[in-house]
C-alpha cells in the first residue's frame, strides 16, 4: 500500500477489523453492481471510496431529470447519458485510483454468468421481480454472494444471501417467483433518503463480506419504515422445498 | 335469525360468523408500503387497534380490510414472520402486534 493509500482509508485500517491486511484485500476485491439508480448510487460510491479495488457497474438506462431527486450518483449535467457512464465519471472523482468497468446495456446470459463467477459479491440494486429472480438464480450456480437491497415510498428492505452457506436461504425463499408484481417508484413514489440509507446498508453488508467480519444479514432479512423510523430484522429461514435452492 | 355484526373498537366490522365463535382480544394491525391504503381513516399512521374475537386468523384481517391476499408477503406477529400456510390458524393472542408488507422490489 502506497502512503497515500495510508492516508486515504486511514480511518478504516485504524478499525480491528480491517487493518492493512482488511483493507489490501478490499483493493484486491471485485464487486458486481446491478442497477445504477436509487440504491446503485450510494452502494457504488461508498465502495469506491472504501476502496474496493474493482466495481463493474451495469445499466442499461439513461440519465433522466426525474432520477436526480435520489440518484446522487449522476448530477445535472449528465442527463441524457448512459448511467453506467455517468456513475463512472462520478466515481472516478470520488476515488481515481478504483477500477471501474461500465457495462451499459442490459447484461444477461453467459455474460452475467461470467461476470458474477468473477465478482466476490454480486449487488442487486434493480427495480423489479423478473431481473431479481435472475440475479438469485445466477449466484446460486456460481455460488457468488447477493446482496439485495428494495426500496419504495418510506419503506425498504436488505438482505444477503450466501449460497455456499448450507442453512443459507436465496431471494426465492423469500419471495416465490409466481409472476407476482410490485410497485415501482414510478408508480407509488419514494422517499430521497431512503435509497440512500438502504444502499447504504448493502454497502457496509458488501464490506462484511469481503472483510468476513460475519454474515451480517445472511438468514435475516431487515425491514425500515422511514416514517416510524422502526427497523426490524425477521428471521429468514431457507424453504426446504424452493425451487430455486433446494437443490444446491 | 340474523344477527348484528360485531363492530369493533376501531370501526371496522367482522362478520357475526368469526365473531361468535369465542371472546374477544386487543390486537395491533400495521400495514406498511402499499398497504397502508386499506387501513380504515381512523388509523393512527400505519396502525389501528382492533378488538377482534379470539378465532380470528390473519385471513380474516386480510379479507376484513378488502386486502388483495396476493399483496400480503410478509405478515409478523410481534415480529416474527409466520408462514402463508397459517394464514387460516386462529394464531393470534390478545396484545399481539401484526404487521404485514407487500412485496418490494424498487431501486
Amino acid at each position: 500500500m502506497t502512503p497515500e493509500q495510508q492516508t486515504r482509508y486511514s480511518r478504516q485500517i485504524k478499525l480491528p477489523q480491517v487493518g492493512e491486511a482488511g483493507q489490501e484485500r478490499l483493493l484486491q476485491s471485485r464487486v458486481l453492481i446491478i442497477g445504477m439508480g436509487g440504491l446503485g448510487s450510494p452502494v457504488s460510491m461508498y465502495l469506491a471510496a472504501a476502496g474496493v479495488g474493482h466495481l463493474v457497474l451495469t445499466d442499461y438506462d439513461q440519465v433522466d431529470t426525474s432520477n436526480l431527486q435520489r440518484q446522487i450518483v449522476h448530477s445535472q449535467a449528465n442527463i441524457g447519458e448512459l448511467k453506467a457512464t455517468s456513475a463512472r465519471e462520478t466515481l472516478l472523482r470520488l476515488n481515481p485510483e478504483v477500477s471501474i468497468l461500465a457495462l451499459d446495456y442490459e447484461l444477461d446470459g453467459d455474460e452475467l454468468i461470467a461476470q458474477t463467477e468473477r465478482a466476490d459479491v454480486l449487488v442487486d440494486c434493480t427495480d423489479n421481480f423478473p431481473s431479481r429472480f435472475e440475479h438469485n438464480r445466477v449466484s446460486l450456480a456460481t455460488g457468488t454472494p447477493l446482496v439485495s437491497g428494495a426500496a419504495i415510498r418510506w419503506e425498504g428492505q436488505v438482505s444477503t444471501f450466501i449460497p455456499k452457506h448450507p442453512s443459507s436461504p436465496c431471494y426465492q425463499c423469500l419471495y416465490p417467483d409466481t409472476g407476482i408484481d410490485a410497485a415501482t417508484c414510478a408508480m407509488e413514489g419514494v422517499i430521497a433518503p431512503l435509497v440512500g440509507v438502504v444502499g447504504s446498508v448493502q454497502a457496509l453488508e458488501v464490506l462484511n463480506l469481503l472483510l468476513k467480519t460475519g454474515d451480517g444479514l445472511s438468514g435475516r432479512l431487515l425491514v425500515l419504515d422511514g416514517i416510524a423510523m422502526e427497523w426490524q430484522t425477521i428471521s429468514l429461514p431457507r424453504n426446504p422445498d424452493c425451487p430455486a435452492c433446494s437443490k444446491k | 335469525m340474523w344477527r348484528q355484526p360485531m363492530v369493533l373498537a376501531t370501526g371496522s366490522i367482522l362478520p357475526f360468523s368469526v365473531a361468535a365463535r369465542s371472546g374477544l382480544m386487543k390486537i395491533t394491525l400495521k400495514l406498511f408500503a402499499g398497504l397502508s391504503e386499506y387501513l380504515p381513516a381512523n388509523a393512527v399512521r400505519n396502525a389501528i387497534v382492533l378488538e377482534v374475537p379470539e378465532s380470528c386468523s390473519l385471513n380474516d384481517l386480510i379479507d376484513q380490510h378488502r386486502i388483495p391476499r396476493d399483496l400480503v408477503h410478509l405478515v409478523l406477529i410481534n415480529g416474527t414472520s409466520r408462514q402463508e400456510s397459517e394464514r387460516d390458524d386462529p394464531i393470534l393472542n390478545d396484545g399481539d402486534a401484526v404487521a404485514m408488507w407487500p412485496p418490494v422490489a424498487g431501486g
